[in-house]
């Protein structure tokens, strides 16, 4: 059994295939199994009523609790999996919806296309899909740069990371990974409600996403064209982001494509002062969307690649 | 009206989107089940606003609002109130608890504030003016009368929107207005009458002599001081509406926990959850000619208004588990 043919089983269906639309209507999706466990959690554990510190350790309760009812399921079947390629090819199945290279790709391009034909109101409506800026608002370069962020950031917590723990640890792993992930996106915001409740997730996911965020930066360095622009920006602002992990995939994006990325942002009239990422380079364009897809093609060839690679290793 | 901002309501979006057809709009807090308008007197259309409808329309807003007519200032909408209180104070330094509604920022602004957006209720310290919405939109937040009371202590002026309050009266400071705490109140959102125009604003004799000055002469219409009267008169309604709100909040929050989402937060006139994608749930419910808000800060939350009546068959159909 290996894991990195089992997570290039995954890259191929899911690039082949995406998530087909029938089956989402027939069973949905693993992450929105999780997010019906995670509510039902908060619903039952998270008590406006209770002391803060009661809420935290439910949190922690609430977040150990989602890791383990979807890790151990998958080791089970892991574990019980005949060896050899069967096995392999079962658990590449399976991983296959927790990969997302495919609908990435497509909902960046959707972008994309309109606006390199210059028809902003499809590429405003495309690019409303992927990020909840109020697209009346975005000008081309607006849109551009959302959509090159957005790129950037998805690809470390919506691919590296999933692969990375099923590399490190097969189907479990990236169950864990997704569960993690999905903890903090329901429950991990520092609101009233969930300020103590979802501590736990959030600090779990950042650092779940630590080596993740850091090896897609480093991906992305490696498959453009200036790699070495590219590792340089990444050191230099990658710390400065408001996201203690989406500021390497986003400044490494920034350096190979010589544009400025995060910043100051309108929503609506909220402007939230942000720093810039490469900061002294100019606005994406349209053609740095397409630019920045291309390189995300490259890293993901790269990333297959790699794979194959380690599987061969293993294989010798 | 020419949009600037993004506010919830653009359901004309929606159409062109998602088709034409019998939309169910919950993308704002306004309560879909309004207040009966009751007849209108010809005179409330024809002859200019008295003195006297003037002092009855007051008159019931302090009585609703628990606090004194003295203290009470009828304006067209809480938003007459946002785009009034930056000339207050001459420019400086306010701060804003965020997320939040983001006409308070944009007004500011617009008079020549610098303006900080802050996370905490502490941090507005040392602010010229600070301003909180209480409670939150859209997470819900509330903020009780002693922490406003203390934060009132460390800014000049504190301004508290109390917008979404109606259906949560322990939560209000209107008691406390004052030339330090302007109090903001909305008419049409509780009443489910947004186009009638009508707010409130609550503090002190200076402070309100001053708004009353810069609003000028019958700032409110005359079929508004009317409505607004009978409405903020009828107590009755206001409890049974207060109680099938909350109803209707906690079977929203059952069917949402149902298909996983979990509740951010809310008021009794709206809820935001987090879902796994809110652009996924968005684009679901839009299947269903039913218009949610998402915010441009967050990739999961989703805000919806309460339904009423028919609302609920469909709302339900579409918020069927394992979608």
């Amino acid at each position: 059994m290996s894991f990195a043919t089992a997570m290039l089983i995954a890259i191929a269906i899911d690039t082949a295939i995406g998530w087909p639309k029938a089956l989402f209507l027939r069973i949905g999706h693993p992450v929105t199994w999780l997010g019906w466990l995670i509510s039902s959690l908060d619903a039952r554990l998270n008590s406006p009523s209770a002391p803060f510190t009661t809420r935290k350790t439910m949190g922690v309760l609430a977040a150990v609790l989602t890791i383990t009812l979807a890790a151990a399921p998958a080791w089970w079947v892991q574990s019980a999996l005949p060896p050899g390629w069967a096995g392999t090819l079962i658990i590449g199945i399976l991983a296959w919806p927790l990969v997302a290279v495919r609908s990435m790709y497509q909902h960046v391009v959707a972008v994309a296309d309109p606006l390199a034909a210059g028809d902003l109101p499809a590429a405003r409506h495309a690019v409303s899909m992927i990020v909840g800026r109020d697209p009346a608002l975005l000008d081309a370069a607006g849109i551009a740069r959302a959509a090159t962020e957005s790129l950037a950031e998805n690809t470390g917590d919506g691919i590296i990371a999933p692969l990375f723990w099923g590399l490190v640890a097969g189907l479990p792993g990236i169950a864990a990974y997704k569960a993690i992930n999905t903890l903090d996106s329901m429950i991990g915001h520092r609101t009233q409600r969930h300020e103590a409740f979802g501590w736990a997730s959030a600090k779990i996911d950042d650092l779940a996403n630590w080596v993740p965020a850091r090896l897609t930066g480093l991906i992305f360095a490696l498959a453009s064209a200036h790699p070495v622009a590219s590792l340089k920006i990444m050191r230099r602002d990658a710390r400065h982001h408001r996201s203690p992990n989406a500021g390497w995939p986003e400044a490494a994006m920034a350096g190979a494509l010589a544009v400025r990325l995060s910043g100051p942002r309108q929503y609506g009239d909220h402007i939230a002062q942000e720093p810039w990422v490469n900061a002294n380079a100019p606005d994406p364009t349209a053609r740095d969307v397409t630019r920045a897809l291309a390189l995300y093609r490259r890293a993901m060839f790269g990333v297959a690649g790699s794979m194959a690679l380690i599987a061969l290793g293993l294989a010798w | 009206m020419v949009k600037t901002r993004d506010h919830g309501g653009n359901l004309a979006e929606a159409r062109a989107t998602y088709g034409d057809g019998d939309w169910i709009d919950l993308s704002t807090g306004i309560n879909r089940r309004p207040y009966p308008v009751p007849p209108i007197p010809p005179e409330a259309w024809t002859a200019l606003p008295t003195s006297d409808a003037y002092e009855a329309l007051t008159a019931a807003a302090a009585r609703t609002y628990a606090t004194q007519p003295a203290s009470t200032l009828p304006l067209a909408g809480a938003q007459a109130a946002i785009q009034l209180y930056p000339l207050l104070r001459t420019p400086g330094l306010a701060r804003v608890v965020t997320p939040t509604y983001n006409e308070h920022a944009a007004a500011l602004k617009s008079q020549g504030w610098t303006v900080h957006e802050v996370p905490t209720l502490e941090d507005l310290e040392g602010a010229k003016i600070g301003v909180v919405v209480n409670p939150n939109n859209p997470d819900g937040t509330r903020y009780s009368v002693d922490d406003l009371r203390e934060a009132a202590k460390s800014v000049s002026l504190l301004v508290v929107d109390e917008s979404f309050a109606d259906p949560h009266p322990d939560l209000s400071l209107a008691a406390h207005a004052s030339d330090k705490i302007l109090v903001l109140r909305s008419f049409g959102k509780f009443y489910g009458l947004a186009g009638v125009r009508l707010g409130f604003a609550l503090a002190g004799p200076d402070t309100l002599a001053t708004l009353r000055e810069m609003a000028g002469p019958w700032s409110v219409s005359g079929p508004a001081l009317s409505i607004g009267a009978a409405a903020l008169n009828d107590t009755e309604w206001q409890r049974e509406t207060t109680d099938r709100l909350t109803n209707d909040a906690a079977r929203l929050d059952a069917l949402a926990q149902r298909c996983g989402w979990s509740l951010v937060g809310g008021t009794a006139l709206f809820r935001t959850y987090a879902t796994p994608d809110a652009t996924q749930a968005q684009h679901h419910l839009a299947t269903h000619k039913i218009w949610s808000r998402r915010f441009p800060y967050s990739k999961t939350w989703l805000r919806l208004g309460l339904p009423d009546g028919a609302d609920w068959a469909r709302v339900e159909a579409a918020m069927a588990p394992e979608i």
